[in-house]
């Protein structure tokens, strides 16, 4: 009766066994096994679905595409960002991390933030550090949160997300000497410190990236307003970075210019 | 007058809501991501590693899918919540839904006129974007998906309340998204690589028949007297009278067709009947309800 149960008599009398003929067409359709099932729409092709197989070669093609130009985009950019602890490389946040912002989610200083909607397409959703609501404790819990790899205890970075750079002319102490917030504040012990002239100098070899100093640096409130120098005067950089890689303290230009390039020979 | 879709656009935005609150109050559930099989099979093509946490909550959805159908589709997924909102009465528009059976008056089968959500096509597309993601290193999809784009701005409203700068992404997402869902209509039934795993996972349900599901209590049902609610109110355009065990793969378990009935003659138990011989004694049974 499975056979019958779609012809035009069984459609007669519908009423009396519609649920019956669902049961008779579970049984029949018991047959159509996942894979042939996938075969039966793929033979149904000839009608109904041609428009759904012209809308997904339309898919096919914006998705190459999207790939395209996120993947141009991505290597015109070049650039690196302050991500959080346990992130291996650009390249490899990049493949593994699915924007599941649990990492945003768990920071309790609100220090990971996914990053806007750049010109480097691919890394929009993509957790970075902000500091400014707090800095980096090295809690881990973004680390201990992120389900797909992205963030991982075996990366070098789970203890060091980058290093502070001081701008000569953002910096207070740099022009007048007294400010000493920054090396009062850092809670790394010889990672800012001053020098004969009373300015702050970062050991960036231990410096970890925390960010307290640009998160307490006075600088925008004790300086009048100056749009071509830096707002603070010290900011946490990626350590792949060009700015970087320029040893001592930068002016406004260098961090700006460096501040997100991938300096040459960096990790990718 | 709608109380199912209401009470789905309640659901689906208390999703939302606390997935929001949570990034307020440092709770770390994560957005829809956190359970997505084609994110998991992009980060396995991108990065060439399993990521080995996202597998239990890949399974537990699938898991669910296969228990209680698509409700994922319904019930949770924001692109549905999107449609319900600004959709009006084409939740999760197909060809959207003409408000009236094609067949019926016909004496045609409505079910085969109606077009079924394609796993071929959205096969398809899984395939392309998990190529795709394997040449350029990192997972495509999720850049024009529109869970994550909803998410995506959701986000980017939480970072604004931090940063105060607002990203370029609160006009461009949102645009994508009106593009997807309201100008190419086919998104659900043709795209979504998600409902290609959901759609095995139904078939693989309709092959153990006494899941629970819509079922037609033959004994009320008025389609031979030319009733034709429930196709349509259908946001899949099934019949429920005649449909057969591959139209009810799509079902999404809206309740729309059970809500409108006016006979009341749709049920979700789950009917043991259909796996047995026996089912011929139970129908009977239930028709006494
Ligand atoms: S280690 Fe802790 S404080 Fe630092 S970014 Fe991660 S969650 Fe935030
Ligand atoms: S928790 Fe991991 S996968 Fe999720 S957004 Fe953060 S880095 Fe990406
Ligand atoms: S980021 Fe600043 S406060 Fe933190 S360790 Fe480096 S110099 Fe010290
Ligand atoms: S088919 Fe995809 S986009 Fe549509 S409701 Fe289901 S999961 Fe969401
Ligand atoms: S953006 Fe879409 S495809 Fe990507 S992980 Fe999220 S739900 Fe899955
Ligand atoms: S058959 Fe009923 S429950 Fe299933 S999708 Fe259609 S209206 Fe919704």
């Amino acid at each position: 009766m499975g056979a019958t149960a779609s012809g035009p008599d069984a459609r007669a009398n519908v009423t009396m066994d519609a649920a019956e003929r669902i049961a008779t067409d579970a049984k029949a359709d018991a047959a159509v096994d996942t894979v042939e099932g996938i075969a039966a729409d793929m033979k149904a092709l000839s009608h109904p679905s041609r428009r759904q197989f012209c809308i997904a070669g339309g898919a096919a093609i914006v998705l190459a595409g999207t790939a395209a130009l996120g993947q141009m985009t991505h290597q015109q950019a070049d650039a690196v960002y302050v991500r959080p602890p346990g992130a291996e490389s650009e390249a490899s946040l990049l493949a593994k991390c699915d924007r599941c912002e649990r990492c945003v989610q768990a920071c309790p200083y609100d220090l990971v933030q996914p990053r806007p909607l750049s010109f480097d397409i691919p890394t929009v959703g993509t957790p970075e550090i902000v500091y400014k609501a707090g800095f980096c404790d090295f809690c881990m819990e973004c680390v201990r949160v992120c389900p797909t790899g992205a963030l991982s205890w075996d990366a070098p970075t789970v203890s060091d997300i980058g290093t502070a750079k001081v701008i000569k002319d953002a910096c207070v102490a740099w022009a007048w000497e007294g400010c000493r917030v920054c090396v009062d504040v850092c809670p790394v012990e010889g990672a800012l410190t001053l020098d004969e002239r009373g300015r702050p100098q970062v050991n960036e070899t231990l410096c970890n990236g925390c960010g307290l100093c640009e998160l307490e640096c006075p600088a925008p409130s004790l300086r009048a307003y100056d749009a071509a120098a830096a707002e603070k005067g010290i900011y946490v950089v990626s350590r792949e970075s060009a700015a970087a890689a320029q040893p001592g303290a930068l002016t406004t230009e260098q961090f700006e210019t460096g501040r997100f390039v991938r300096a040459e020979g960096g990790l990718r | 007058m709608n109380r199912m879709r209401y009470l789905r656009i309640g659901i689906a935005a208390a999703i939302l809501v606390a997935v929001f609150a949570c990034a307020i109050a440092h709770v770390s559930i994560g957005t829809l991501c956190a359970l997505c099989p084609v994110g998991f099979a992009e980060i396995v093509v991108a990065s060439g590693s399993l990521p080995w946490e996202l597998l239990p909550g890949v399974v537990a959805v699938l898991a669910v899918v296969f228990l209680l159908g698509r409700v994922f589709c319904s019930w949770v997924c924001p692109t549905s919540l999107l449609k319900n909102v600004f959709g009006g009465k084409t939740p999760r528009g197909l060809t959207g839904r003409s408000g009236s059976c094609a067949g019926c008056g016909l004496g045609a089968d409505p079910n085969e006129g109606r077009i079924r959500n394609s796993l071929a096509a959205q096969g398809i597309v899984l395939v392309v974007l998990l190529v795709v993601s394997f040449i350029v290193h990192f997972p495509v999809f999720c850049l024009l998906c529109p869970i994550g784009l909803v998410f995506g701005t959701l986000f980017a409203v939480s970072r604004m309340f931090v940063t105060w700068q607002p990203g370029w992404e609160l006009i461009v997402f949102p645009a994508i998204l009106v593009l997807e869902l309201f100008v190419l209509r086919r998104w659900c039934s043709a795209i979504c690589p998600l409902g290609f795993f959901f759609g095995l996972a139904a078939k693989a349900r309709s092959r153990v028949g006494f899941l629970p599901g819509v079922r037609v209590r033959a004994a009320s049902c008025k389609h031979a007297e030319g009733c034709d609610v429930c196709t349509a109110t259908c946001p899949e355009n099934i019949c429920a009278a005649t449909a057969t065990a591959r139209d009810m793969e799509d079902c999404t378990l809206c309740f729309d067709c059970r809500e409108h009935c006016p006979s009341s003659a749709i049920t979700m138990k789950p009917d043991f009947a259909t796996s047995k011989a026996k089912r011929s004694v139970d129908c009977s049974d239930d028709r006494d309800h």
